[in-house]
C-alpha cells in the first residue's frame, strides 16, 4: 500500500502524509499549509491507512456527516477530529470524500463531510494517540506525527 | 535516548537504570533481558518509556519490563508498574487501548494422532463459527441492558445465560469479573462501538489456535493443570474490542485536564493520569474493570463456539472430544493487590500493559486447582513459532510484582514487515510445516509474520532463568485462525 499522499499544493516534492515507522503501531507524518489543510490531510492519511476497498459514489448514496469536537488544544483537536472519523469508519464503514470546514477554532472545530458507505475496510483504528504529538511550524506550514493504535 | 552507559547489569538476566540517571526518576528502572535482545532494546524508545514510568507520582520499588518489551506509546509494551494506595496515580496508559487483551488456554483429552484426519475440517468450523477480521459482527446480540449487565458481571453473565461453566469462571483471573465494575461509567460512544463485537476475535494479533502440546518441562505442573505430551489444546488470544479501545480514549483524554489540575508534569501526553483516590482515578478504574468483564466474556463466548465447533466436526468421529479450561489471563490490566514493598504488605495499583500476572503458589487469588503449583501462564507466540504455557512463581512475588512476559514482542514495525514478508508465501511456508492459516487479511497477514517478532523461545527461557514463572509446557500450531 503506497502511503505517501501528495498535497496538492503543485509542488511535487511536498508529500502531504507519509508513512513513518513504529514498532507496534502504524504512524502518519502529516503536512499542511495551515491548520484546516492539516486536518483534511490527516482525515486523507487516515482513509489509506485503513485501506478502503469501495468503489467511491457511483452506485453508493452518499451520506452526510456532521462533525462537532472539542479539546483542550491544537493538538487534542487534531486527535479528536481523526478518532471522530475512526469511530465512523468502524461502525459504518464510512469513507469521507468531501470535507468542508465550518469553524476551526483554538480548541473546536465543525465540519460537514460528504462521503460513502464503502463494501469493507482493510484495517480498523483501535485508536488515535496523543503519543509524542505536537505540531511544529514549518517554512511550508505545519506537520505533526501521529501515531495510530491498530 | 538511553545508552547502553546508562545500564547496570544486576545478574545474567536483569538490568537497571539507577533512579540517579535522569531527573524526575523516583525509582530506578529494570528489565528482564539478555545480551542479545538488548541490542533490539536500546535501537527502539523502550527504555526512555520505561524511564518516563518511573517517574509517576506513587510509583513503588521500580519500575519494571520483561524481555518482551518494545516501545509503545506511554508506557512501553512489556511495561509493569505499580502505585501506592491511596493518592498513587492510575494512568489509563498503563493498561492500554485493547484492555484486558488476553489469552485463554482450552485443554482436551484428544491427542494430534487421532484428529489429524480432520484438521481441514476443523479449521473451516471455526473460521466460520468464530467471527474474525474487520467488521465482523458476534452471534449473540446483546440488548443495551444486557450489555451493561455483561460490563457489570463478567463471566458470570455467560454463566447465567448457558455460555460457562463454573470451571470456567473457577479457571479466569479474578472469576472472570472485577468487583467494582462500573457500567455507567463506560460512555454511549463505547457500548455503540461495543455493541455488536461481543463474541468476536478482531483483527491484528488476535487469533484462534489449535495446538499439539509438544513438550513438558515441568510433569508435575502440567499433570495439575491437565496437560499432557501430544494432546491437543486450543488458544484464543483477543481483548475488549472497539468497547475496551474507546474506554481508554475516553480516559485519556478526559486525563489530559485532570493531569493538570493535578499539577503534574508529564513527558508525555499518554501518561496522564489522575490519583487512585480522586473522582476521576475511581471513575476510570470502574470503567476499565467493566471493560475488563466484556473481555472476559468476548473469550468465553468465543469458547463456546469453538467447543461446539469440536462438537459439530468430531461428534460420532471420536469419543472425549469436549474441550475444558485450563485457565483465562490478562496481559493489559490495572489491578489493586498486595505485594510486599519494603518488607511490608503495601496496597498498590499494578499496571501491567503487555505483562501477564503470574502469582506464585500459595497465592489466595489462585482456584484450589493450581494453588499448589502457581498460577498458570499463558504466552503466545507468533504465527507458526511455539507459544508456552509457564507457572508463576514465589519470586516473581518478590521481584517482579507477580509479573512475567505476556508473548513474543514486536522487534519489526508494521510497515517493514509488509515490504520484506510476501504473504502468499508465508502461508505456503507454514502450510508445508502443516499449519493451517485462515486468515482475513493478507496484508494483515504479513504483518504478523513470526519474522516481525522477538525469538519467543528467548523470551521464555529468559524469564524462567531469572526465575519470575517457570516453564511448564511448549505448545506447537497446527491451525491458526486470524482477522
Amino acid at each position: 500500500m503506497g502511503m505517501d499522499i501528495q498535497s496538492g499544493s503543485g509542488d511535487p516534492t511536498e508529500t502531504a502524509v507519509s508513512e513513518v515507522d513504529h514498532t507496534a503501531d502504524d504512524a502518519l507524518l502529516i503536512r499542511g499549509a495551515d491548520y484546516g489543510k492539516l486536518l483534511q490531510n490527516a482525515a486523507m492519511g487516515l482513509y489509506r491507512l485503513v485501506g478502503t476497498t469501495g468503489t467511491g459514489m457511483p452506485g453508493k448514496p452518499p451520506v452526510e456527516k456532521q462533525v462537532s469536537v472539542d479539546a483542550q488544544d491544537a493538538e487534542g483537536l487534531l486527535v479528536e477530529w481523526l478518532s471522530e472519523l475512526a469511530f465512523w469508519v468502524e461502525t459504518e464503514f464510512f469513507i469521507g470524500s468531501d470535507i468542508r470546514f465550518l469553524e476551526i477554532g483554538d480548541r473546536h472545530l465543525k465540519a460537514a463531510i460528504s462521503g460513502y458507505r464503502a463494501d469493507r475496510v482493510e484495517k480498523l483504528i483501535k485508536a488515535v494517540t496523543y503519543h509524542d504529538l505536537k505540531i511544529l511550524v514549518t517554512p511550508d506550514g505545519l506537520e505533526a506525527t501521529v501515531v495510530f493504535d491498530v | 535516548m538511553i545508552s547502553t552507559k546508562q545500564i547496570v547489569k544486576k545478574s545474567d538476566h536483569l538490568y537497571e537504570i539507577p533512579a540517579s540517571c535522569c531527573d524526575g526518576m523516583r525509582v530506578p528502572a529494570r528489565f528482564y533481558s539478555d545480551e542479545r535482545l538488548l541490542k533490539g532494546v536500546v535501537g527502539d524508545r523502550s527504555l526512555d518509556q520505561l524511564v518516563n514510568t518511573a517517574c509517576l507520582p506513587g510509583v513503588v520499588k521500580h519500575a519494571l519490563a520483561m524481555p518482551d518489551m518494545h516501545q509503545g506509546y506511554g508506557f512501553p509494551i512489556g511495561g509493569v508498574v505499580a502505585t501506592r494506595l491511596p493518592d498513587g496515580v492510575i494512568s489509563p496508559g498503563g493498561v492500554g487501548y485493547d484492555i484486558n487483551c488476553g489469552v485463554r488456554l482450552l485443554g482436551s483429552q484428544l491427542e494430534k494422532g487421532q484428529i489429524a484426519p480432520y484438521l481441514d475440517d476443523l479449521a473451516a468450523a471455526l473460521h466460520a463459527s468464530c467471527p474474525s477480521g474487520v467488521g465482523k459482527g458476534g452471534q449473540v446480540r446483546l440488548s443495551p441492558k444486557a450489555l451493561d449487565a455483561v460490563l457489570d458481571s463478567g463471566s458470570r453473565w455467560a454463566l447465567k445465560n448457558g455460555f460457562a461453566t463454573d470451571t470456567d469462571l473457577e479457571h479466569t483471573e479474578e472469576g472472570g469479573c472485577l468487583p467494582g465494575a462500573g457500567a455507567s461509567g463506560v460512555s454511549q460512544r463505547a457500548k455503540q462501538r461495543g455493541q455488536n463485537q461481543i463474541g468476536t476475535l478482531g483483527a491484528g494479533n488476535h487469533f484462534i489456535e489449535v495446538d499439539e502440546v509438544d513438550h513438558i518441562y515441568d510433569e508435575k505442573a502440567a499433570r495439575q493443570m491437565g496437560l499432557f505430551p501430544g494432546q491437543i489444546a486450543v488458544q484464543v488470544h483477543c481483548g475488549s474490542r472497539g468497547l475496551g479501545h474507546q474506554v481508554c480514549s475516553d480516559y485519556v483524554k478526559a486525563f489530559q485536564k485532570s493531569s493538570r489540575q493535578y499539577g503534574y508534569r508529564l513527558p508525555d501526553r499518554e501518561l496522564v493520569c489522575a490519583p487512585l483516590d480522586s473522582p476521576e482515578g475511581e471513575a476510570y478504574l470502574a470503567a476499565m474493570q467493566a471493560a475488563a468483564n466484556y473481555a472476559f466474556v468476548n473469550r468465553q463466548l468465543l469458547a463456546d463456539q469453538i467447543r461446539k465447533s469440536f462438537e459439530r466436526v468430531l461428534a460420532g468421529r471420536l469419543k472425549r472430544f469436549q474441550l475444558f479450561q485450563i485457565y483465562d489471563i490478562a496481559h493489559n490490566m490495572a489491578k489493586i493487590e498486595t505485594h510486599r514493598i519494603a518488607g511490608r504488605p503495601t496496597r498498590v495499583c499494578v499496571h501491567r500493559k503487555g505483562a501477564t500476572r503470574a502469582f506464585g503458589p500459595q497465592s489466595p487469588e489462585l482456584p484450589d486447582t493450581y494453588r499448589a503449583i502457581g498460577q498458570p501462564v499463558l504466552v503466545p507466540g507468533s504465527m507458526g513459532t511455539a507459544s508456552y504455557v509457564l507457572t508463576g512463581t514465589r519470586r516473581a512475588m518478590r521481584h517482579s510484582f507477580g509479573s512475567c512476559c505476556h508473548g513474543a514482542g514486536r522487534r519489526m514495525s508494521r510497515k517493514q514487515a509488509r515490504k520484506s514478508v510476501q504473504a502468499a508465501a508465508l502461508r505456503d511456508e507454514l502450510a508445508s510445516k502443516g499449519i493451517r492459516i485462515r486468515a482475513g487479511s493478507m496484508a494483515g497477514l504479513a504483518e504478523e509474520a513470526p519474522a516481525a517478532y522477538k525469538d519467543v523461545d528467548r523470551v521464555v527461557a529468559i524469564v524462567h532463568k531469572a526465575g519470575i514463572a517457570r516453564l511448564t509446557a511448549r505448545l506447537k500450531p497446527m491451525v491458526v485462525i486470524k482477522g
